[in-house]
């Protein structure tokens, strides 16, 4: 769907982005994460067609997408900093959007507005800052875009709000392939959504990975040795993270959760069982792999 | 791009377009609300006021029936507040548009979303275009049509509809033009606040600069012309000031075809203005599509960042910078004894005030004030150099006279005695092509030239020492060659020795036929003709036959043909009558005042309209006594006093009504004056100042400290030495004679080498 090559993107004497390489494939909920100033923005706004690319070449479905029509009548981009037409109303919104996309659906638009608690005829610049997120993302959604690009989409949402958006996030790429690609600082509010993540740090994707492909990768295993054990024994085990808390272990080791909670209970263990790792978790330690020092970047 | 590119196949421009017009609904009606007060209601309270009935007494007589009504404009449709408030909200109306409606480029917010939107930038330009020119335009034409229908309601035919609506499309192409700049500057800066400094700069810079120049040229060029096209010019280099030019000319069917005071105006810079409007158009379109071109590879990036790098804002700097410069320059030249050291000094100084001051305002600050200043003193040194041409004499413009025999003709505004006198010939100019003529004025600018280069106080020294009598010129030449033209203006102090290089013109008939009165005028337009003794007593107002009129006419003109360069100067023939013409009422302003004004007002505009000269050719006698109307020789006897005004003589003397001999022409001016200033009560006021004026005028010259004689000798003194014409530079006095029964009397002209030295002596010992 999205195919970047060495795309640069220079504000002045900063570069924004510098040489991105990325690849995004049709129907897949894409995660980008980075700090603050690490190009994200500034990159969905280059798929947006919002800016022009200073180089490289950037492409979706093929076409560039800059002064496109035909290509941005099929995108729907969300800024993290919401803007709505003056004194306008969600209704307001609505036909203006309506009059942009041919694709505008005004039977989605009054689906979704029995979903979200949001009143269509008020002002919306009387809404909360989660009723404006919330308000944006229904229009975006009625929009029926193949891509819908969501900067810092879920800020301000509140959980019950946040897993509607999720199914219907959901039922949309399962109905329509559509693609998503979600910016965020904050990994924990990506990994129950996303299909593959991408680091972006400095203007450049440090990292992408399938989510599946990274949790398959390590486990996390707690155990419990009241005799205690030396980190000699553990040796067979292939570590990336070690801590004691008394008798109690905590391990991140790669590969699965069984076959190191085995070895653990042969080792004299009163008990070892895995747990989920969190994404960020993964992130460290495959960051870690490859040379980087996760927390320098992201915090 | 094409054109169907915005209204894209989908018909999204005219969705896109009715939306943003909905979303702008309130500003619509505002405008149309304020469009309407301002315009219509205004014009329909002054078209449709109650007139007192004194003034409507005079209507039936009216030719103009806008007479009574105070309304002004081309298609006379605007009142006094309707011109200012009007003008201001027409013009700010369009700029406050493009303002608004564009402004979502320079929020990061509104660009997300617009630019991301599946729309050309291009079609979103034209659509807040078509949307700011929809609010402007309906309610203007709306409002015209009300309008329109009031006039013809209320003045019928006479109304000028046709340019009033052709004045619609000028206030259009004006809106139009002042949206499409605004736009321009919108897409190339990231702030509203940039886009309203750029505007409003680029809005006064061509006429500014143009001004520049001619301001240069008129304060360092000597001779430098600005002609009067140059200032209609400089108005119509700019949007907000071009409809202001508008107000400056109407249609007058009453005086249309006369080359009276605004018709010539009219007739003059019209069809240019309305050149003018359609470039308006023409241009309003191109910078429209200039700023689509822009707008499309427009950097989203930019909204939100003060604009101070770039080709627009070194533009503004470079402007502001280099008339902040000359103007700071120039200040100091004038009030620093025209110094042009101080205006070198003080042009580089104001030139990097200005330059810091809008680099400050540029960058938002004073960080980045310290790296510009290099190019601040680059941008003042081309602003001192720009005017190093004109201080140093434009490359020899000052001196520069043409050669005779690369001229085709040589147009001047100097129409010697008869300038100024009499309205209707006040703004005539002459086109000599003679040989003689030509070089009479080649040699006057030698003469004008030279006496300014060798020393500029000297005319007033020869004045202090008693050599001279310098005299006051206003002269514009226009030197026209094969396709070409050499333009100089000297509005200066000149001796009378110069003045005396125009006098070939004063006796040549291609001359005198482009400029006097008594050639000029056609026999059928003449209403009367006033005949008085050589005192100018026993006053007759005569009316003749056309036939007579014709003759008259043709005698004063074989009369003022017949005379040389010696006769002009010291004419040897007595003067024997003074002769002036009145116009019919109808070919002179006197008959619209009358209308304005009352009855009352009539002979004071009369008096001034005459068109006089002393009667001492022999043709002009012949026919005169063959109609038996020339007057008798006065008797000296009823001769009561005679006041005797030598300012003029014996101080500088302006060309008006002068020319290059000394003449009397000022028709009992005392009296006259003495109405205008007392005329509210008309009538009555008018009668007992006649009853009065002899001792009035008596109590006013000795109250002026000027001579009054009444030694019967010296009368007689006074009264021999009366001439029509002199030489300039010789000393000479106007005498009033007062009798017992004339209370009309005449001033005359009588040079101090005609009295008796002791009278002469007399006289200067009461003058100094």
């Amino acid at each position: 769907m999205i195919e970047t090559n060495a795309l640069v993107k220079r504000f002045g004497d900063f570069t924004a982005l510098a040489a991105l390489t990325a690849s995004i494939p049709k129907g897949s909920v894409y995660g980008l994460v980075g700090s603050n100033g690490s190009g994200k923005s500034t990159f969905l706004r280059l798929v947006a067609g919002v800016y022009q690319p200073d180089g490289g070449t950037l492409a979706v479905d093929g076409q560039s997408v800059f002064e496109n029509t035909a290509i941005k009548q099929r995108i729907f981009f969300l800024a993290d900093d919401l803007y709505f037409l003056p004194q306008s109303s969600m209704e307001d919104m609505a036909c203006f959007y309506q009059r942009a996309y041919p694709s505008f659906s005004r039977e989605i638009y009054g689906k979704l507005c029995t979903i979200f608690p949001l009143d269509p005829k008020k002002k919306l610049s009387t809404f909360s800052k989660g009723m404006k997120r919330q308000a944006a993302l229904l229009l975006g959604l009625s929009c029926c875009p193949d891509l819908l690009l969501l900067d810092e989409a879920f800020d301000g949402l509140d959980p019950v709000i946040r897993s509607a958006v999720r199914k219907l996030l959901s039922d949309e790429i399962s109905e329509r392939e559509m693609t998503v690609v979600i910016t965020s600082h904050n990994l924990r509010e990506l990994e129950d959504l996303c299909d593959q993540v991408g680091l972006l740090h400095q203007g450049k994707i440090l990292f992408q990975r399938e989510i599946d492909e990274l949790k398959l990768g390590f486990c996390k295993v707690h155990a419990a040795f009241p005799a205690g054990i030396e980190d000699s024994q553990l040796k067979e085990l292939d570590i990336m993270q070690l801590t004691r808390t008394g008798s109690l272990l905590n391990l991140i080791v790669r590969g699965n959760a069984e076959d190191a909670s085995h070895f653990l209970l042969q080792k004299g263990a009163v008990f070892a069982e895995g747990v989920p790792l969190t994404l960020e978790e993964v992130f460290v330690h495959e960051m870690e792999a490859v040379g980087y020092d996760y927390n320098n970047i992201l915090f | 791009m094409t054109i169907t590119t915005f209204f894209s196949k989908e018909g999204r421009f005219p969705q896109l377009y009715r939306f943003t017009l909905r979303q702008n609904a309130g500003y619509f009606g505002l405008a149309s609300l304020l469009i309407f007060l301002l315009y219509p209601v205004q014009y329909l309270m002054e078209a449709f006021k109650r007139i007192p009935e004194a003034s409507y007494a005079y209507l039936p007589e009216a030719p103009d029936p806008f007479s009574n009504y105070r309304l002004y404009g081309l298609g006379r449709n605007f009142t006094e507040m309707s011109m200012v408030l009007f003008t201001m909200l027409f013009l700010l109306l369009p700029f406050v548009l493009a303002l608004m409606l564009n402004s979502y480029m320079h929020s990061k917010k509104a660009a997300d979303v617009y630019h991301s939107l599946p729309v050309r930038r291009e079609t979103l330009l034209v659509i807040n275009a078509a949307v700011a020119m929809t609010i402007i335009t309906v309610p203007l034409v709306v409002s015209n049509i009300i309008v329109a229908a009031a006039a013809a309601i209320k003045f019928g035919g006479a109304a000028p509809i046709g340019y009033q609506l052709l004045d619609m499309l000028c206030w259009l192409a004006c809106a139009a033009l002042i949206y499409s700049i605004t736009t321009c500057v919108c897409v190339r800066v990231g702030s509203v606040f940039d886009t309203f400094l750029f505007s409003g700069v680029l809005f006064f810079t061509c006429p500014i600069l143009l001004a520049t120049v001619f301001v240069l040229g008129e304060s360092f060029l000597y001779g430098f012309y600005t002609p009067p096209f140059f200032g209609h010019l400089c108005l119509w280099l700019s949007p907000v000031l071009f409809p202001i030019d508008r107000f400056g000319y109407y249609y007058d069917s009453y005086r249309f075809g006369t080359g009276m005071g605004d018709n010539a105006i009219f007739s003059k810079y019209f069809p240019g203005s309305n050149i003018t409007m359609i470039l308006y158009f023409v241009l309003a379109i191109v910078l429209l599509l200039f700023a689509m071109k822009l707008y499309s590879s427009r950097h989203s990036e930019m909204a939100e960042t003060s604009t101070s790098k770039g080709f627009l804002p070194s533009v503004i700097l470079l402007i502001g910078t280099v008339i902040g410069s000359i103007y700071t320059g120039l200040l100091f030249y004038y009030t620093m004894n025209e110094s042009t050291f101080a205006y070198f000094l003080w042009a580089i100084i104001g030139g990097l005030v200005v330059f810091a001051v809008l680099a400050v305002i540029l960058n938002r600050g004073f960080k980045t004030l310290r790296k510009e200043i290099p190019k601040g003193a680059c941008m003042a040194a081309v602003a001192v150099l720009a005017s190093v041409i004109m201080v140093t004499g434009g490359l020899g413009y000052s001196s520069r006279v043409p050669k005779l025999e690369s001229l085709k003709s040589v147009e001047t505004n100097w129409s010697g005695f008869y300038k100024g006198m009499g309205q209707n010939f006040s703004y005539r100019s002459a086109e000599l092509t003679t040989q003689e003529t030509m070089n009479a004025l080649i040699e006057y600018q030698k003469a004008v030239i030279e006496s300014h280069k060798g020393n500029p106080d000297k005319v007033y020294e020869d004045f202090a020492s008693e050599n001279q009598i310098p005299a006051y010129t206003t002269m514009s030449l226009t030197y026209k060659k094969n396709g070409s033209a050499m333009y100089r203006h000297y509005n200066d102090m000149v001796s009378s020795g110069v003045l005396e290089k125009l006098i070939p013109l004063e006796i040549d008939e291609s001359f005198q036929r482009q400029v006097n009165p008594f050639f000029l005028i056609e026999p059928d337009n003449i209403g009367t003709w006033v005949i008085a003794d050589p005192l100018g007593w026993n006053q007759q107002e005569v009316t003749l036959s056309a036939a007579d009129n014709k003759r008259l006419l043709e005698a004063v003109q074989a009369d003022w043909l017949a005379q040389d360069e010696a006769s002009l100067l010291h004419p040897t023939q007595p003067v024997l009558a003074h002769l002036a013409l009145r116009l019919k009422p109808d070919y002179q302003d006197a008959a619209v005042s009358v209308i304005e004004y009352g009855p009352s007002y009539a002979s004071v505009y009369d008096a001034e309209s005459e068109i006089y000269m002393p009667v001492s050719g022999a043709n002009t006698i012949a026919v005169l006594r063959e109609m038996r109307l020339l007057p008798g020789e006065p008797d000296l006897k009823e001769c009561i006093g005679a006041a005797v005004d030598s300012s003029h003589d014996y101080d500088i003397f302006y060309d008006d009504g002068t020319g290059t001999s000394k003449r009397r022409f000022t028709v009992h001016d005392s009296l006259v004056t003495l109405i205008n200033r007392t005329s509210d009560n008309g009538e009555i006021v008018y009668q007992n100042l006649k009853k009065a004026f002899a001792q009035e005028a008596k109590e006013r010259y000795y109250y002026n400290m000027e001579s009054y004689f009444e030694d019967p000798e010296d009368i007689k003194a006074l009264a021999n030495g009366i001439v029509p014409t002199w030489r300039a530079d010789e000393p000479c006095i106007n005498v009033t004679f007062f009798s017992k029964d004339h209370n009309t009397c005449r001033s005359v002209l009588v040079p101090l080498s005609k009295l008796p030295v002791p009278l002469q002596q007399k006289l200067e010992d009461f003058q100094f």
